[in-house]
């Protein structure tokens, strides 16, 4: 167990991004007037389009898509006046228009994805205005812009999504890592292409590299699509009780926070983020009357919801993907000092997962309205938990997650 | 690199005699090209042959499986080059035999069927080869993009044309006449799909003619990359699949529906949707909606106690809303409006907009029709008794215009195997 000693400026990332984004556009704006009016730089910015829709999920951390590519081309080719523009014009045009993203957030990827451009530009050797056929390659300007683009999601991971260091680098940071490879050498063989053979040839390599790269796109598409079905599935359950409505993607989320702030690696946080997700599925067969039902059960109906532990655990269990999270399921209402169900494990014999996800179950279920209550205020639900931790609670857990709400 | 390339699998003895008789006329007709295109070979270069020999045999002999359930083979993008650069001739013989030793290598030696395949791949790369000359194809010449970008985009129209022309045949030969409908629709979608993946053999050819020849060896970088991917794709899309199976059964089996219910409304509804010849990104959408257009009901409870009970409507009439709703939060639009819309009637007088016609999205109508059938079958909400497969095909035919789309129904008929009385059947109903 790690203790967090750096307030992390959380709140503050993406308002700051989306200042930067302001500079970005600034200086897109300086650049329009003196644009060069020719069919290559219409070309550019199609491609910028494309290469913007082109996105990749990388999780943790930010969307990643084909535009470092073009960037790095443009960079090579001293132009990087046509590359703020086209970045600017496809980052807004894709994400506001195609994706429909809410506008901060797009101002929030231009700032993060353009402000590195910004500061490349400042390097000397690569100017406005190229005039010069003897000034030098701008390598050491491809080369700031493709550190700072992989610093930024970096600082992303760690500051939004609160993503250890030492996990991040693990793993998430080689993925980053082979998609900026892609980008930087598919970017030096489009300028390579366009010094010898001409636009028409580097437009047609470009739709080769992202053709040869699509499989990439797939996988991580078909993941983020069943991710959501088993979201969908999870809160078609939630909707027996329109009281929690969101509660299975609440305890995902809160349990995943709780998870890496105990410092575990990211794919057992994604072990135990759909653990969580889909810890209530077995109510699919529990009648909707019990579930519904104010107060004190009677002892049979305790025995049908008790149940349903098992039988999520039973239908997740033979399934590939999610086969992993059923041991974690199974443990979900076993509690600290062994008084739970269903058999009655204690302290460090419950998976450190069933552990996380039962504190994230208790407070989402005491923070939202019930039919015989009200919620109660985040303060007090972790006071009801702190109370009980030791006992119902493992200590450690309701401590992270006291530091996650007190930030 | 991947460019769709199919290859006419084996057939189960006793092959028939039809085919038989084909197999020999291509045979026959290959080694007459064969005869004089020896002659027409430039074999000095015979050191680039062997070279292009190795990479095509090699490219048929690991073929690379397509996450989207392509066979797909970089080979003809070799071939092209080929063609290109050493004219039809070579390109014909080089490719062919490369064909016949790599699909020896991948599938088995079983001498008919891999001569005549090799035969059909030779066929194919000649003819773009000629197509390549005839079109002005120049690799040296200042007009890039007529005399290069042009010829090549000819060259692989009309190789995948000659291609699916003789794999329509061959399977024509064994499985009657029907399917030549099937080959003509994919010769109409030809030049599309030719715009899509012929950059490839342009840049190839130009980094091969124009830059270093050595270059072609990328290709060795490539395919066992583009494998392993592709191969982890298909393992965690099954994964994916298996999941969501299980569940969406699970959640069937706690319904007042029967088990599989969902299953079987996404099998009806693709069946339907192939049957319109709807592309592949459509057809997993239909699947996808099959499987969940029905993830609003799990919260209502009793609809098969009381079918009048005015409760049970309304809930029922909620639920399209509420399914939509829950897929919502998924990255596919495109299944959220098919679950939305399933309850509109063509007639404009279903829930929950009432919608009519063609302001009813294509895949919703299609559910729609694939959800009445299951239900009547089974009997569940809001139909209250089971019927017969011939009464519910009647229903369905006598709402033709009314709850249902005719172009649709006419499609579900066939997707059935009722095709004979649609065409008198439909032509009677006007309409709405």
């Amino acid at each position: 167990m790690r203790e967090l000693t750096v307030k992390l400026p959380t709140r503050y990332w993406d308002p700051a991004m989306a200042t930067t984004s302001a500079g970005v556009l600034t200086a897109a704006a300086l650049a329009v007037p003196q644009l060069p009016r020719t069919p290559e730089t219409a070309a550019f910015i199609v491609l910028m389009l494309g290469a913007e829709w082109f996105r990749l999920q990388l999780s943790p951390g930010e969307d990643t898509t084909l535009a470092p590519m073009l960037v790095v081309t443009l960079l090579l080719l001293r132009r990087p006046d046509v590359a703020v523009v086209a970045l600017s014009i496809a980052t807004l045009a894709v994400r506001t228009g195609w994706f429909r993203e809410p506008g901060r957030r797009t101002l929030a990827a231009l700032g993060q994805n353009g402000f590195p451009l910004l500061l490349a530009m400042l390097t000397p050797g690569t100017v406005w205005h190229p005039d010069s056929q003897t000034a030098p390659l701008p390598i050491a300007a491809v080369a700031i812009y493709l550190l700072l683009i992989l610093l930024g999601m970096t600082a992303r991971a760690v500051i939004v999504e609160h993503v250890w260091v030492q996990q991040y680098l693990a793993v998430p940071f080689r993925r980053v890592l082979g998609h900026l490879a892609v980008a930087g050498v598919g970017g030096v063989a489009l300028w390579v292409v366009h010094q010898r053979l001409g636009i028409i040839l580097t437009a047609m390599t470009a739709w080769v590299i992202s053709q040869l790269y699509y499989p990439v796109k797939i996988l991580a598409d078909k993941r983020r699509f069943s991710l959501g079905i088993l979201g969908a599935i999870a809160s078609a359950v939630d909707l027996k009780d329109p009281y929690t409505a969101r509660h299975s993607r609440n305890v995902a989320e809160y349990s995943a926070k709780i998870a890496r702030r105990l410092g575990l690696p990211e794919d057992e946080v994604e072990r135990i983020r759909l653990g969580a997700l889909l810890h209530d599925i077995g109510k699919i067969g529990v009648g909707g009357r019990i579930i519904r039902k104010p107060g004190m059960l009677d002892p049979e109906e305790r025995l049908t919801m008790q149940a349903h532990v098992d039988r999520s655990a039973d239908l997740l269990e033979p399934l590939a993907l999610v086969g992993e999270a059923a041991e974690i399921v199974r443990a979900h209402h076993e509690h600290f000092d062994g008084t739970g169900y269903p058999r009655g494990l204690k302290g460090g014999e419950i998976p450190l997962g069933a552990r996380i996800i039962l504190v994230a179950d208790a407070f989402d279920a005491m923070t939202t309205d019930r039919p015989y209550r009200r919620g109660r205020l985040p303060r007090e639900a972790l006071q009801a938990l702190r109370a009980h931790a030791g006992r119902q609670f493992d200590p450690a857990v309701v401590q992270a997650l006291d530091q996650i709400i007190s930030e | 690199m991947s460019s769709s390339d199919s290859v006419t699998g084996p057939v189960q003895p006793p092959v028939p005699v039809r085919l038989q008789l084909y197999i020999v006329g291509l045979i026959s007709v290959a080694g007459v090209i064969w005869w004089f295109a020896v002659d027409a070979v430039p074999w000095t270069a015979w050191p680039q042959f062997v070279l292009f020999f190795i990479l095509i045999a090699t490219a048929y002999a690991y073929p690379v499986v397509d996450p989207r359930g392509v066979f797909i083979s970089p080979a003809p993008v070799l071939s092209l080059v080929l063609v290109s650069v050493f004219g039809p001739a070579a390109g014909f013989i080089v490719s062919s035999t490369a064909a016949a030793v790599g699909i020896a290598f991948s599938r088995g030696w079983v001498p008919w069927y891999v001569v005549s395949n090799a035969a059909q791949v030779g066929m194919n790369i000649a003819a773009a080869g000629v197509a390549f000359h005839l079109a002005g194809g120049n690799l040296f010449g200042n007009d890039p993009l007529r005399q290069l970008v042009f010829p090549i985009y000819i060259a692989e129209l009309v190789r995948r044309l000659t291609n699916e022309l003789l794999v329509g045949l061959y399977f024509a030969q064994r499985d009657g006449p029907a399917v030549l409908k099937e080959t003509a629709s994919d010769m109409l979608r030809a030049p599309l799909r030719s715009l899509l993946e012929f950059p490839q053999a342009v840049v190839l050819i130009v980094l091969y003619a124009q830059v270093h020849p050595v270059l072609i060896m990328l290709f060795f970088l490539i395919l066992p990359v583009e494998r392993r991917i592709n191969s982890e794709a298909l393992t965690r899309q099954e994964a994916y699949g298996q999941v969501v199976e299980s569940l969406v059964r699970a959640l069937d089996a706690g319904l007042p529906r029967q088990e599989g219910h969902s299953r079987e409304v996404a099998d009806l509804a693709t069946a339907i949707g192939r049957q319109l010849r709807l592309g592949p990104m459509m057809l997993e959408a239909l699947e996808q909606a099959g499987l969940m257009h029905d993830v609003g009901l799990i919260g209502l409870e009793g609809l098969e106690v009381d079918a009048a009970d005015v409760d049970a409507f309304g809930q029922y009439y909620a639920h399209s809303r509420m399914s939509a709703s829950v897929i919502s939060e998924l990255p596919r639009r495109d299944v959220e409006r098919i679950v939305l819309y399933h309850h509109e009637r063509y007639d404009g007088r279903g829930f929950p907009y009432g919608y009519r016609s063609r302001q009813i999205p294509l895949g919703a109508r299609i559910l729609a029709i694939a959800e009445a059938y299951s239900s009547m079958r089974r009997g569940v909400f809001p139909y209250t008794t089971a019927v017969s497969h011939t009464d519910a095909v009647r229903a369905i035919r006598e709402e033709t215009g009314r709850a249902f789309d005719p172009t649709v129904v006419r499609a579900f008929l066939a997707a059935v195997g009722e095709e004979d009385l649609s065409a008198a059947n439909t032509e009677e109903v006007a309409p709405a």
